[in-house]
């Protein structure tokens, strides 16, 4: 599903998992629209994740034993706040490992200087 | 800051509901979500109704369901893709080998029974239950998905069963039968009574039954019921009836040599039936080595038991300039004895049969069963005593 509007959504498909792992990583228990706030502010507003994306990324992860949940209750609303799990906390280490290894690929394959600001 | 109040939370949770966001979970996180971007972006004294509509438009595409459509099939279908690129290479790797083996089978090359196997194998034990697995997480009724089951059930093991059949394996008449009746009372009874109901199936859905009771009692058909109650004493019997009237008469040959012997008139005589008795003798040979060139054990090697020898086909080249096997086994040197292109009688036997080498061949040892070909050489041993 779409995630964003500055980059193309299949650029993005794939990462988005490790994004919203590595936010949980970061501040620990944290819930969806959290998580969509704070990517939009570290991305500068580039990289905004829908709510069509976001929870069932979070659910599969969830299901996957990924990520465990704590739940608020907030007046009558409840709040759910997820966190990783220690298989989690290793497999957010994998996926970042595995994505910065395809970065560097992709610099190499698209000729990319690197930035130099 | 806008604040929301209990009632338009209420208000909120109820309008998820009604567009059709089942899951709880979900449910409590979507609710949560838009009070949030209310509460952030709402002015105080803003239209409630009207942000909150303008804010969940920006959830979907279409519709609102989206959303658990795609947590439900991330949940569920995690190994979808992989699963169906199985399905798609074990069913066309199954067509493939069933094909050829079918081919291989008609035109008497080697190769056509593991050809055969590994064809319907991969069809019942991989393609069926991979293509079940997909068709069941598609089907959400409970009815339709008992139906699936079975009918996946009975398809496997009825390809299952028609595969022991032609490689001569037990079981394959109990699996057949088994299936086939299945098939025909639980299977199809539920296929018609579900797909009736509704109006736009009913037609094909009558189409169907029709030609599945049809296909079921045709297979049915072919079944002897008679014989299957008998087949294995009455081919035990045949066995050894035979192998007892070849005994029976070369004792009867023996004795008129003894006779014949003390009567020094008939010298002739003696010596014509003592080649009879040697080439029976040979014939005898040809089974031991029969048995020892396909390392039949020694318990099988009995009459009696001839008949667990069908899975063992006799198979040489038909090049008649090449040795092979047969030759070696001194199936030659008989017919140079037994059988005289053009000349009749022969010298042992008082029949003309008139066969090629390659005839020979293929109507007594090459292309039959072991069993086959030992009742064969019992049937060349009463010509021989005639």
């Amino acid at each position: 599903m779409y995630i964003c509007i500055m980059y193309s959504s299949e650029l993005l498909k794939g990462s988005l998992k490790t994004i919203v792992m590595q936010q949980l990583k970061e501040h620990g228990k944290m819930y969806g629209y959290e998580i969509t706030q704070r990517v939009k502010e570290l991305s500068k507003e580039k990289i905004l994740i829908t709510e069509g994306a976001l929870y069932p990324a979070l659910h599969a992860l969830e299901a996957e034993g990924y990520l465990t949940t704590e739940t608020e209750f907030i007046g009558k609303r409840v709040r759910k706040y997820y966190s990783l799990t220690p298989s989690g906390q290793t497999k957010v280490l994998e996926k970042i490992n595995e994505f910065a290894e395809f970065m560097s690929t992709m610099k190499l394959i698209l000729q990319l200087q690197p930035n130099s600001n | 800051m806008f604040q929301l109040n209990d009632k338009q939370v209420d208000f909120i949770f109820d309008d998820i509901r009604a567009r059709g966001i089942k899951n709880e979970d979900l449910q409590y996180n979507l609710v949560d979500h838009v009070c949030c971007i209310i509460e952030q972006n709402l002015k105080e004294g803003g239209d409630f109704e009207n942000f909150y509509q303008q804010t969940i438009s920006k959830f979907y595409k279409k519709n609102l369901i989206e959303i658990e459509e795609e947590t439900h099939l991330l949940i569920n279908f995690k190994y979808y893709y992989t699963m169906k690129k199985i399905m798609n290479i074990s069913g066309l790797l199954s067509a493939l080998f069933a094909l050829t083996g079918i081919i291989f089978k008609f035109l008497w090359w080697p190769g056509a029974g593991i050809l055969l196997v590994l064809g319907f194998s991969i069809f019942s034990l991989f393609f069926l239950p991979i293509a079940f697995t997909i068709k069941q997480k598609q089907n959400k009724s409970k009815a339709n998905q008992f139906q699936n089951l079975i009918g996946t059930f009975c398809g496997s093991v009825l390809s299952l069963s028609i595969l022991f059949k032609i490689m001569h394996w037990p079981g394959a008449n109990i699996m057949g039968l088994s299936s086939i009746l299945l098939l025909l009372f639980v299977f199809t009874p539920i296929f018609y009574l579900s797909g009736v109901k509704n109006e736009e199936t009913k037609q094909n859905t009558i189409i169907t039954s029709v030609i599945l009771i049809l296909a079921c009692t045709l297979l049915l058909a072919l079944i002897n019921v008679k014989a299957m109650r008998g087949i294995e004493p009455s081919k035990q019997q045949i066995n050894i009836h035979l192998v007892s009237i070849v005994s029976a008469n070369e004792l009867s040959l023996k004795g008129q040599i003894s006779l014949s012997e003390k009567d020094s008139a008939s010298f002739q005589k003696v010596s014509s039936l003592k080649a009879k008795l040697q080439v029976v003798e040979e014939l005898e040979k040809l089974k031991t080595s029969f048995f020892s060139k396909y390392e039949v054990e020694s318990e099988l090697r009995v009459p009696e038991r001839w008949h667990e020898l069908t899975n063992i086909t006799i198979f040489e080249t038909e090049d008649s300039n090449q040795t092979n096997d047969l030759t070696k086994l001194g199936v030659d040197a008989l017919y140079n004895k037994i059988i005289k292109v053009n000349q009749s009688p022969t010298e042992v036997t008082n029949l003309s049969l008139n066969l090629s080498l390659l005839e020979w061949y293929n109507q007594y040892f090459n292309r039959v069963t072991l069993e086959q070909a030992l009742q064969n050489i019992c049937y060349l041993q009463s010509v021989v005593l005639l």
